[in-house]
């Protein structure tokens, strides 16, 4: 079963992501805006919105990665079981790459739709300083030494804490809009199908590296482990 | 709608025509007032009392001889088709013309956005694919290594 | 609890006196303060309703330098004598000596943020002291938020070698949410509109100074609760 987990959430996405490929260019209709007079015409977003379902769905797992790798650092020190470390360890690295996709894909959208590569708009803003935690993360578990695990974790956990005092300073925005009445929830009828399918393929896409990187992770103390074994038989010098 | 707008052309070709008549008409009734016009200038709102009856004798001509071609009515109906029909035709390819010259302005961000999410997530996968076959490498090889240190060491021992 | 808070009250007044007989960190503090007061008057072009908009970045600019500074030096005393541990094994609640800590580094924040925006109220001809009670209320929780995180992690990374470069990585991308509230507080409160005369007056946007108090208030809140519950578990190896 562990050795397939890696195998088999990436064969889900990848199919996943096939056919939200498949559904996002030749299935989903072109996004068409609204006049004040009720007539069609082509919005800012047209053809762009395209980028719209990978770009959320990124985005997705950016902030679900930063309550993972808070809830598993909270496990880890209340257990100390380095186990629950690893996967907060490995949620923050893959949740590197993905907040890199979602700012680096916003930042193309921000280009048509709003004029600049980079406006201070909020959700852009919040999606910067959760990745700009994460690297904080990363770069602290390469080079806190040996306490490098718990200052880590209590940098995840205050960053989780830290989530909606950062969402309620950014504020309300020009960003297409979230929740009830956001663009999710005004989807047209093939919008749909193909944005929650990426989501879900990006899921599995997610917890394929997840797992990936935790058993790297392992491999990685394992190593350790038998150096100071080799250390104390005398093979390494 | 199709139908609608055959008629909608039907009757505008039909008061165009109309209109000719009428027009034709007026200027008759121009060329009999002008006569009347060197007597009393003034009185010309008088002067075309005659070309009603002028322009509807011309009318009921025009009428008959339409009426009297039993093609005519067809014919009207069919150019008026057609050119609706190109109209329409026109309208579409505009909008398409449209669309497709937004597409072509998006298609390059939307481009850019993909291959730029494949190739972060390319470039990730392989430095951990990389990372992860050295570490099993370096794992194989101390473990080797330790087996074998550990086993003449055993032997070493039986021998003392 | 009340043993704590007069524990806690001891520890900080123990670090206060060593800081009042040597005063090293308040008069390096206060002087790198004073010299990115006047980097700043190099550093923004000379036109008055410019300068006037950048004084509440400047000021917490200063304080988060200043204050990372302070941080660090404020641990590193325990350190070199090993005093961290002996204050740790003492038979106090570990929750005290973190409560000391942040008692007596809030009031070397507050000290050095007491002496640049006078400085900057002189060298900018700012109004910082039209509504100074306000004002003094923003600069206190600011303080107090900044020597909270600093210490948790301050503490957290005693035994780090990079630990200097390590405690602004981690505490900038947490207490951006800090500086924020702290800077739009200090922009509503020194907000000017032009009188009848066209001469600029202070006309203070209490709404927004006040909204903003309470985020700080609520920010500090919130991260002193966390740090109760997991000062203990990140400092004990």
């Amino acid at each position: 079963m562990k050795r397939l987990a890696v195998p088999l959430t990436a064969a889900l996405a990848a199919i996943g992501m096939t056919v939200s490929l498949w559904l996002i260019f030749v299935n989903a209709p072109l996004q068409w805006g609204k006049n004040s007079n009720d007539t069609l015409n082509m919005s800012s977003l047209f053809f762009n919105q395209k980028i719209f379902y990978f770009h959320v769905a990124h985005a997705f797992m950016l902030f679900a990665s930063v309550f993972v790798a808070g809830t598993c650092s909270i496990a880890f020190l209340k257990t100390r079981n380095a186990r629950w470390d690893d996967i907060a360890c490995a949620a923050v690295n893959v949740a590197v790459l993905f907040g890199a996709v979602v700012l680096v894909t916003g930042s193309i959208w921000a280009k048509p739709a709003w004029g600049t590569w980079w406006n201070w708009e909020p959700r852009l803003t919040m999606s910067l300083l959760l990745w700009l935690i994460l690297v904080g993360y990363t770069l602290v578990r390469q080079f806190a030494g040996a306490s490098a695990d718990r200052v880590a974790a209590g940098m995840a956990i205050f960053g989780m804490v830290g989530v909606p005092f950062i969402y309620k300073m950014v504020g309300s925005d020009s960003h297409p809009a979230s929740g009830a009445n956001g663009v999710v929830a005004t989807l047209g009828p093939g919008m749909k199908g193909a944005f929650w399918l990426s989501v879900v393929s990006f899921m599995c896409w997610f917890i394929a590296l997840v797992v990936f990187r935790v058993q790297s992770i392992r491999a990685a103390r394992e190593l350790r482990e038998l150096r100071e074994a080799a250390l104390d038989a005398g093979v390494l010098e | 709608m199709k139908k609608s707008l055959v008629t909608l052309l039907v009757v505008l070709s039909g008061s165009i025509v109309l209109a000719d008549g009428s027009g034709s008409g007026s200027g008759s009734a121009a060329g009999s007032g002008s006569g009347s016009a060197t007597v009393t200038p003034v009185a010309e709102p008088a002067v075309p009392t005659p070309t009603p009856a002028a322009a509807k004798d011309l009318r009921k001509t025009c009428t008959a001889a339409m009426n009297a071609d039993p093609t005519f009515a067809a014919a009207i109906v069919k150019t008026a088709d057609e050119t609706s029909a190109i109209k329409r035709d026109q309208d579409i390819i505009d909008a398409h013309q449209r669309a497709a010259a937004k597409v072509a302005e998006n298609e390059r961000h939307v481009i850019l956005a993909y291959a730029a999410m494949w190739i972060l997530s390319i470039i990730f996968v392989i430095v951990l694919w990389r990372k992860q076959g050295g570490l099993n490498a370096e794992i194989a090889t101390l473990r080797r290594d330790l087996e074998a240190a550990l086993a003449t060491e055993k032997s070493e021992k039986a021998k003392s | 609890m009340a043993s704590i808070v007069t524990q806690a009250g001891r520890i900080a007044w123990k670090d206060l006196r060593i800081e009042l007989r040597s005063r090293e960190i308040i008069y390096t503090m206060a002087f790198f303060g004073a010299l990115l007061v006047v980097i700043y008057s190099f550093a923004f072009p000379a036109k008055a309703d410019l300068v006037r908009a950048a004084v509440p970045g400047m000021l917490w600019v200063t304080m988060a330098f200043s204050g990372t500074i302070g941080i660090g030096r404020a641990f590193d005393r325990e350190r070199e004598n090993d005093t961290m541990r002996a204050l740790l094994l003492a038979p106090i609640p570990r929750l005290a000596v973190f409560f000391g800590k942040a008692i007596s580094i809030t009031a070397l924040v507050l000290a050095v943020s007491l002496v640049c925006a006078p400085l900057i109220a002189l060298f900018f001809n700012a109004p910082l002291f039209e509504e100074a009670p306000m004002l003094l209320l923003v600069i206190v929780l600011g303080s107090a938020g900044i020597a909270v995180i600093g210490s948790v992690f301050a503490a957290t990374l005693l035994k780090v070698r990079s630990r200097d470069v390590l405690l602004p990585v981690i505490l900038y991308p947490l207490l951006v949410p800090l500086f924020v509230a702290g800077t739009n507080a200090t922009a509503a409160l020194l907000t000017a509109s032009p009188n009848i005369d066209g001469v600029l007056v202070s006309d203070p946007n209490f709404p927004a100074a006040w909204y903003w108090i309470q985020f700080l208030g609520f920010y500090d809140l919130a991260f002193l609760v966390l740090s109760f519950w997991i000062f203990e578990s990140l400092v004990i190896e």
